[in-house]
């Protein structure tokens, strides 16, 4: 086990959300089985104000559990110079079989989470409590993956040892034998190209003519294009995509699709993915805030929340675009060609 | 327009001082009418109070405002129906003595969208009724008490609000003062609003504008006097 400043607060952040979030949970049942809206007794009124507090007491949990992917990743990144073998977070995140593992449990849970926080700011923009039972009901299901994350996260940091030395991208592409199932990185690179400008052109072409149109089909139809255009950037990140901005920052080799290099020149990588989740998760929630304006008193506030949502999904696919083809415009600019494989 | 149901108001619940100052009350005011809660001290007027002006909810029962179940709203909304709705003189006044008496009226509309001079224009017009125009800059605390009073109904006002309460609002004016406070009360209630007022002088409850006195003792309603 590494200790230092970050893994700590890490650890504890995590240790206090999940704490937070069984109480939460626990107080949740009794609202399920106990809620009646119609009633003036001592006991609902307790509850309806029990819920401002336990919900609010849950935005800052959840909330920093969105932030602690960014934590998480930057901890892994910064790791990389104790661990032996390890260049970038790759490395680090390699060192044993819960890196890779906490990654990408924390990657699918942020959408979870910030589903749950966008259903949590809807119920308390309405007089009536409207979402209450759907928000404790989606907060005991993913009690279990809340529990998975803060696991996994805890074993990775606690069963990281300075003298196993990890394998980093450079060899770990290499290797045939790569335990922890890079076949991201041997897809072939031209389907991933294909399949990334594909993905753009729909989730960019549904999230604007949505906003056009306000349509219901359009909504869900947007949400889940920006996750499959979520999805297939991670994957271009591992195959064609990560090589542009090697090169160009750091003046690798073609062949280091490594998708962790690029957070070395902070300034471009953290943005870079932040526009990336923007875009995946604003567009997953235009589709998750659309079955919720069924409810009378969030008709309004929905809606709004909707536009607001796909335009924040248009910027952030948009600029992650963007940052891609400027970088691949000047990997052009040194190399000569686009396909470098 | 007022209605409470079955209100009750626990205090400390579950603990050794644990107090109910409200115990199963229900009463109605009707839009217009002017209401006194009469009662000795600690018998739960102010508490009573607290429930209509929406600025705390009941343990249990029911309190409905101008047709809303304020009983019911989340703490976000109850705030803003009572900035919307209600205007409220303390015993205290609660002014703010460095400020001016302008400034002061001027507070409860500055979380509105209402422009600055709008808000300044309207308080003026406000003290110009209660016959203060000429005092609109002076700090508060150059102010005698019934002037000081008169600042408070003047900002229980500048929201325009349809339901007036006031806590023993002639507990710190002498008669005079007491007869001019129960003169500008008689006056707003002729502009059809209601008014609540918790008060154990007699100088208020014997005023031909009263339409109703509720009488409590330890938190229950023991008489109603129409
Ligand atoms: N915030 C509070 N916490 C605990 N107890 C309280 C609180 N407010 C009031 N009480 C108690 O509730 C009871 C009723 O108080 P309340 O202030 O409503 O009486 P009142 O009729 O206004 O009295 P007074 O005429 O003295 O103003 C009292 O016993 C008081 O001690
Ligand atoms: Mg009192």
């Amino acid at each position: 086990m590494i200790l230092n400043f970050w893994v700590i607060s890490q650890i504890v952040g995590t240790v206090i959300v999940l704490l937070l979030c069984i109480y939460a949970a626990s107080q949740g049942v009794r609202i399920l089985l106990r809620w009646q809206l119609e009633s003036a007794s001592e006991e609902q009124l307790e509850l309806e104000k029990r819920t401002y507090l336990i919900s609010t007491l849950m935005q800052y949990a959840l909330a920093f559990q969105v932030l602690s992917l960014l934590l998480f990743a930057a901890t892994a990144d910064y790791l990389a110079s104790f661990i032996r073998g390890a260049m970038c977070a790759f490395g680090s995140l390699n060192a044993n079989s819960y890196g890779f593992a906490t990654l990408w449990v924390k990657i699918f849970a942020i959408f979870v989470y910030s589903s749950w926080l966008v259903i949590n700011h809807l119920d308390t923009q309405a007089e009536d409590y409207p979402l209450v039972k759907l928000k404790y009901a989606l907060l005991l299901l993913f009690l279990p993956l809340l529990i998975a994350d803060a696991y996994l996260e805890i074993r990775y940091y606690t069963s990281i040892s300075p003298n196993v030395i990890t394998s980093c991208c450079g060899s770990a592409l290499r290797t045939e034998t790569n335990p922890y199932g890079f076949v991201a990185m041997k897809f072939p690179t031209n389907v991933a190209m294909l399949a990334f400008f594909i993905a753009y052109a729909l989730t960019l072409g549904l999230l604007y003519t949505y906003l056009r149109r306000r349509q219901r089909r359009l909504a869900l139809a947007s949400g889940i294009a920006s996750l499959a255009a979520f999805a297939v950037s991670l994957l271009a990140m591992f195959t064609f995509l990560s090589p542009y901005f090697n090169v160009v920052l750091f003046g690798l080799p073609t062949q280091h699709r490594c998708p962790f290099e690029v957070l070395r020149a902070p300034a471009i990588g953290y943005p870079f993915y932040a526009l990336l989740f923007l875009g995946g998760i604003a567009g997953v929630l235009v589709a998750v805030v659309e079955p919720l304006k069924a409810k009378p008193s969030l008709r309004n506030s929905a809606a709004k929340l909707q536009v607001q949502l796909a335009k924040l999904a248009l910027l952030g696919f948009g600029g992650f675009l963007l940052i891609s083809l400027a970088f691949m415009l000047l990997f052009y600019s040194m190399v000569g060609t686009v396909f470098y494989h | 327009m007022i209605r409470c149901e079955h209100v009750t108001k626990v205090f400390n619940r579950g603990k050794p001082n644990e107090v109910v100052a409200v115990r199963d009350v229900s009463i109605e005011v009707n839009e217009g009418e002017v209401a006194v809660l009469r009662g000795p001290s600690g018998s739960g007027k102010t508490t009573l109070l607290s429930l209509i002006a929406c600025v705390a909810k009941p343990t249990s029962g029911r309190v409905f405002v101008a047709g809303k179940e304020v009983s019911k709203l989340p703490e976000r909304f109850l705030t803003l129906f009572r900035r919307e709705h209600v205007g409220i003189i303390f015993q205290q006044f609660n002014l703010i003595p460095e400020l001016s008496v302008v400034d002061n009226v001027v507070v409860p509309l500055i979380p509105t969208p209402l422009p600055a001079n709008e808000s300044r224009k309207r308080a003026l017009a406000l003290l110009k009724n209660l016959g203060m125009e000429r005092r609109s800059d002076f700090k508060v605390r150059e102010l005698s008490g019934g002037e000081q009073q008169r600042v408070a109904i003047a900002r229980a006002l500048v929201n325009n609000p349809r339901i007036i309460v006031a806590d023993e609002p002639t507990a710190h004016l002498d008669t005079a003062l007491a007869e001019e406070f129960l003169r500008i009360m008689h006056n707003l209630k002729r502009e059809g609003r209601t008014i609540v007022i918790a008060t154990h002088d007699p100088l208020v409850f014997q005023h031909e504008m009263v339409d109703v006195i509720f009488d409590m003792r330890d938190g229950r309603l023991v008489e109603v006097v129409r």
